[in-house]
């Protein structure tokens, strides 16, 4: 790699001031130094393709009498370089320098314009495209920038000129019609201006920046729900238009940062795609850079392109182990994918290359904990926050340590922590309310009516004392849910247990409500669409239970694998029984349930089945092949060793009866 | 069981690599004025108003160091003359040094100028946390201004005891959002005669989630020129956190009323805030300024809801129809066309926002026929005020800038850490012009700014916190002729008296201010309506329309160079 001595870069402002004197009068009196920049923190690449046409630039100023076109070009150059390096000062001296010694060439005009347009010098870059036009009268690049400076200084007579002129020239040019739209709209021309936006969107990538305009016109037209369906498409993508001066400049670019902050300005944008593209721009110009790796599989993952971003961030790990952020977002991956050996050895490396990362160490003892390896989250984990205290990310971790690990009582005195943290973790008191909450759930499952602190530990008894101040603190799952989602109203599963809580209170509706928040979230998740079902069946809102289910048998449709077939299943069968069997009647649909219970039985013969076909029978006035279909049922159940419930019975003699049942309610 | 697993996965996001422009910030120089003077010059140790914010520096770049602090300016003792709150931030893990403290100076102008005193202690305000911002009104119609404290983790209430001393209630008030707060505003959204108050709450960012994001591109930790490669994160690694509406019941207690007032549907990094009539409807809307997330501009139904006008309103993007870094925010009629406008300060390169108000809530980006675009290209921009600096009759603007990376200069960032602030001339007709020869001096990293007639001689002064740097008090020297409109002690800050319109005719001009409770960044101005008339020594007409009154009051022929105060 080549390095310039400082020296060397130093040396120019007076190698060019003893030079001055041998040019030509008119170039005398122009030319002016150029400072170098400080290049201390750009990448070796860059500095050396400056060092190199600084060179030039030098081997030319140290000769006699110079060829005032070659110099021009050496200072023209550099003035390129400078710029697209974002060294705005000295790029505008030696671009200046180059105009002076080539003022026929209008490419330093023109990057002098690009220049003083980036420092917000609108009026210099006018002037400086005035001598590209004028030098080029049909530089439809440099009329269409000049137009836009324009519009920008409210000069919009001067940019409709150049806007019309550009159009003469290239009647498909977008951006002269988006110009053009602009101006029409500020003159409240809104017919004209939507006719011109609406024609600049052909040939615009979905997401162009014209809709952004397009919706305000048609807002000012009174057109309200056109224009707001506009003005979500706009994904801030600028219109395009072919500028060969533009692109040149580009492709000189050797630095990876340039590549890598387009990209990264893409990611927060949200366009991967483009992300991607630039990225990979910066990754041709160091193949082997593990942070431009890293940047393409961060995109890749972006767009779901998972495999991919794997084998990315294994490459960039592959050639520098020691970089820490491809050793975490590849355990993450891997963790979330279910390889907890893998995630729990990348999650450990990215620890040990950064030990005070936290948030490393701690998902290191979470793999841990999810791989039944809860004795090392626990020591890894003390070791954490006896270097950290109040870290209530690791409390949390360390509770759910505890809480795998079957130590309850430990688990609660880690999730209180939490709660007791300092202030500005919302997420993670939230999760530790909820899961204090399942403890207090588990226990009373396990102990209805027990003390919550029945235990002989020193933990326990620290935890008696707590009780005895906060007597609801871990008493009461429902106060722990509903603080959990004051603190994080999209906690989904906190939303799910208090639905499900609140229903075996019998407060079905509230509970119903409650998983159909969290079904917000998750709408596919077939457990809360079946108990949100089955809270409203029981709360007697039978209509928003059959709307409910047939809501989440269509979001599981578009699910493909077994267990998705299988909860799809599920719902169909509490559908069918409470299309035959609700006590509503303007929710009943005998023929419905039955067409849903037959197809059912003929996929999958079972009892269940059985008993739903029966119900739609007796529902559609069937009763005696109902009740023939349910003594079948029951005979299969004796005949595999069971006993007939009560309710089985029951239902068979109210079809003997010719009774239809009124009870959707039992569960499949 | 179906626990999440223990902490909420965040992927580490793709290096930033930051713009590579290292421009020196110049200080501007002072260009005598026709007085021979600039316009402004500092006063704060002068008058003793002097306050020192503390961020709280860890060395871990935890993003909330980032921030900064406002000011409120405020009559909290009704003696007729502004005081003043700093709001300090506070100890992080890692942070060695004094414990940062919030700090109330009251101002006991007398005939040689005005004089602070450091009276905290005796007001009780001390919470401990990390302060961000705050906003004053009469929340308990007890006829005292209270405080209300934004914070990193916590919000506080301050009821005014009326004896100078506050009494902590934010939680009994049912206001102590636990989120990351930063602007707030008052407000009597549903007109029903008590304040009611919004709370702009920034991103999901803890202590807990901190990530590292890196300076310049370093993979290892460390930066390519071998010093600590850590930078403080971009909003976007963090996920932003919904605002939050709280309605009065009269009595100064707090429903919230979030989603009962559509207010709920987005999730935004909000910063600064404005409560103002933007649709002309006489119903208080909202607008907020967002983090690199569209603007926000909702719309009062007057039935207890909002309308999500963003989009459609033209203020949620820049001309391009892009989101930029909104920081703070300032509603007034800046062009004297009678409507109010909006100016959203935003990050460098960006440049600062006009919205032009072009009635019926619609609103066009007129940043660059303005002329306050190119001077605000190079800055970071945060705090915003609209005041009659040279009392000629319209509204100049003063914008507080400062950079968020320390290394900003050394990584290449546009513009430097400490960033010189700037004054914007109003040239009469909605264009602007920097005025270099103003005085502002001073180069620090600034944030939260507020106005207000310190030194009671009839114009405006200005008051700017500086992030972990002591503050600037700029004086006002203009010597045109003034008129001011207040409310009495015991009305000032109450439902009647925040979001009163006031229209003034004198020398051929009308002008219209309205009073708020809460503008700029992490700030509040004085409630009292400043108006600057050149030459002319008489006022013809004050019209004053208040939210509770239907019918305006109305004053004819008064003097100019007066301050008049309305008793109900």
């Amino acid at each position: 790699m080549i390095r310039p001595s400082a020296d060397r870069v130093s040396a120019l402002p007076l190698t060019l001031a003893l030079t001055l004197a041998t040019l030509p009068a008119q170039a005398q009196t122009a030319l002016e130094p150029v400072e170098p920049p400080r290049m201390d923190h750009y990448e070796g690449s860059v500095r050396t393709q400056l060092a190199q046409a600084q060179s030039e630039l030098d081997g030319l100023l140290n000769e006699p009498r110079p060829d005032q076109d070659r110099l021009a070009e050496a200072f023209g150059r550099l003035g390129q370089l400078y710029l697209l390096y974002d060294f705005m000062a000295p790029s505008a001296a030696a671009l200046r320098n180059a105009q002076a010694l080539a003022p026929d060439d209008p490419r330093w005009s023109y990057y002098l314009a690009i220049n003083y347009r980036y420092e917000g010098a609108l009026e210099e870059s006018v002037a400086a495209l005035d001598r590209v036009v004028a030098l080029v009268p049909n530089d439809l690049a440099a009329l269409t920038h000049r137009a836009d400076i324009r519009l920008e200084l409210g000069l919009t007579e001067e940019a409709e000129v150049d806007y019309r002129l550009v159009l003469e020239r290239d009647p498909a040019s977008s951006a002269a019609r988006l110009g053009l739209g602009r101006i029409d709209f500020s003159r409240r021309d809104y017919e004209s201006a939507l006719e011109r936006f609406e024609r600049a969107l052909r040939g615009q990538p979905p997401g162009s920046v014209v809709h952004h305009h397009l919706g305000l016109t048609l807002r000012r037209l009174g057109r309200r729900e056109e224009a707001a369906r506009q003005l979500e498409l706009n994904d801030h993508l600028s219109v395009v238009f072919p500028d060969p001066l533009f692109t040149e400049l580009q492709r000189l670019n050797v630095s990876r940062e340039a590549h890598i902050k387009r990209g990264s300005a893409a990611m927060r944008q949200g366009n991967p795609r483009a992300a991607l593209t630039a990225f990979l721009d910066a990754l041709e110009a160091m193949p082997d850079d593990p942070l431009t790796i890293f940047n393409v599989g961060m995109a890749l993952i972006e767009l779901g392109e998972k495999e991919q971003a794997e084998a990315r961030l294994r490459e960039s790990i592959a050639i520098n182990d020691n970089y820490r952020d491809p050793q975490y977002n590849l355990a993450l991956i891997l963790a979330e994918r279910g390889d907890l050996e893998g995630a729990e050895r990348h999650f450990r490396r990215a620890a040990e290359i950064d030990p005070e990362d936290i948030e490393a160490r701690v998902r290191h003892a979470d793999a841990l904990t999810r791989l039944q390896r809860t004795d090392e989250a626990v020591k890894l984990l003390e070791g954490v926050l006896a270097a950290d205290a109040p870290s209530p990310l690791a409390q949390l971790a360390l509770g759910a340590a505890h809480q795998r690990a079957g130590s309850d009582n430990a688990a609660r005195i880690a999730l209180r922590k939490v709660l007791d943290a300092a202030p500005g973790a919302p997420a993670e008191r939230a999760e530790a309310h909820y899961r204090l909450a399942v403890l207090a759930e588990a226990n009373e499952a396990v102990q209805p009516g027990a003390p919550a602190n029945a235990g002989v530990s020193a933990d326990a008894a620290t935890l008696a004392l707590d009780d005895a101040n906060r007597p609801q603190a871990d008493s009461d799952p429902i106060e722990h849910l509903r603080q959990a989602i004051e603190l994080d109203p999209d906690f989904a599963e906190a939303h799910a247990l208090l639905g499900r809580t609140l229903a075996r209170q019998e407060r079905y509706v509230d509970g119903a409500r409650h998983l159909a928040r969290a079904l917000r979230h998750d709408p596919a998740n077939a457990d809360w669409h079946r108990d949100r079902a089955m809270s409203l069946i029981l709360g007697k809102r039978y209509a928003a239970a059959r709307t409910g289910l047939m809501a989440g048998r269509q979001a599981l449709a578009r699910l493909e694998g077994d267990s998705a077939r299988a909860a799809v299943e599920h719902l169909d069968t509490l559908l069918a029984r409470l299309l035959a069997a609700s006590p509503d009647p303007s929710v009943r649909n005998g023929a419905e349930a039955l067409a849903i219970a037959q197809r059912q039985m003929a996929d999958r013969p079972s009892i269940q089945h059985a008993e739903t076909v029966a119900m739609a029978l007796a529902e559609v006035g069937e009763f005696k092949r109902a009740a023939t279909l349910q003594q079948q049922a029951l005979d299969e159940v004796e005949r595999r060793g069971g006993v007939p419930t009560a309710g089985q019975r029951q239902r068979l003699r109210a079809y003997l009866n010719d009774e239809p049942v009124r009870e959707p309610w039992f569960s499949p | 069981m179906n626990a999440r697993s223990s902490a909420r996965p965040h992927l580490r996001p793709a290096c930033p690599i930051l713009a590579v422009t290292a421009l020196m910030a110049v200080p501007p120089l002072a260009i005598p004025t026709a007085t021979g003077q600039p316009l402004f010059r500092e006063t704060g140790t002068a008058w003793g108003l002097e306050f020192h914010h503390n961020a709280g520096f860890s060395g871990r770049k935890y993003m909330v160091e980032t921030m900064g602090g406002g000011v409120v300016l405020f009559d909290y003792d009704g003696d007729g003359d502004d005081d003043a709150f700093f709001i300090d931030g506070g100890p992080l893990p890692g942070y060695e040094g004094p414990a940062p403290r919030s700090r109330l100076l009251r101002n006991d102008a007398g005939p040689d100028g005005p004089r602070f005193v450091d009276v905290t202690d005796r007001s009780n305000i001390d919470f401990g946390g990390y302060g961000a911002g705050g906003v004053a009104g009469d929340v308990d119609a007890d006829g005292d201004l209270d405080l209300y404290v934004t914070a990193f983790g916590g919000n506080h209430l301050y009821l005014n005891l009326g004896d100078g001393s506050f009494r902590a209630a934010g939680a009994e008030r049912g206001v102590d959002d636990p989120r990351w707060s930063a602007s707030a505003a008052f407000g009597d959204l549903d007109l029903d005669g008590d304040l009611d108050l919004y709370v702009t709450n920034y991103t999901d960012f803890s202590l807990a989630n901190h990530k590292f994001c890196g300076l310049g591109g370093s993979t290892d930790g460390a930066g390519s020129d071998g010093e600590p490669g850590r930078g403080y994160c971009h909003p976007d690694m963090y996920n932003g956190v919904p605002d939050r509406l709280y309605r009065n019941d009269g009595r100064g207690f707090f429903v919230d009323a979030t989603a009962a007032s559509s207010l709920d549907g987005a999730a935004e990094a909000g910063l600064g805030v404005v409560i103002g009539d933007l649709d002309g409807d006489r119903w208080p809307d909202v607008y907020v300024a967002n983090d690199k997330d569209p603007n926000l501009l909702f719309r009062n139904l007057g039935n207890g809801r909002f309308e999500d006008e963003s989009l459609l309103s033209g203020a949620a993007y820049d001309r391009g129809g892009t989101a930029e870094a909104g920081m703070g925010v300032e509603l007034a009629d800046l062009d004297g066309d009678g409507l109010q406008d909006l100016v959203v300060t935003n990050f460098a390169l960006e440049t600062n926002a006009f919205y032009r108000n072009a009635g019926e809530g619609v609103f066009l980006d007129r940043r660059f026929p303005s002329g306050l675009a190119q001077p605000s290209l190079q800055q970071l921009a945060f705090g915003v005020n609209a005041l009659d600096a040279d009392l000629d009759g319209d509204l100049d603007l003063f914008v507080a800038n400062g950079h968020i990376q320390p290394e900003a200069a050394r990584i290449g960032e546009v513009g430097t850490y400490e960033q010189p602030n700037q004054l914007f001339e109003n040239l009469g007709d909605g264009r602007f012009r920097e005025r270099l020869d103003a005085g502002l001096n001073t180069v620090r990293t600034s944030r939260g700014s507020a106005v207000a007639d310190l030194d009671l001689d009839g114009d405006l002064d200005i008051v700017v916190v500086n992030s972990n740097q002591p503050s600037e008090v700029y004086g006002n020297r203009a010597g045109g002729g003034w008129f001011a409109l207040g409310f009495s002690p015991g009305d000032a800050g109450s439902a009647d008296a925040v979001g009163a319109e006031v229209v003034l005719s004198a020398g051929g001009r009308t002008q219209v201010r309205e009073t708020r409770a809460g503008s700029s960044y992490l700030s509040q101005s004085t409630l009292t309506a400043f108006f600057g008339v050149g030459e002319a020594n008489r006022i013809e007409r004050v019209t004053v329309r208040q939210p509770l009154r239907k019918r305006p009051l109305v004053l004819r022929d008064l003097p100019a160079n007066r301050r008049v105060r309305l008793r109900r």
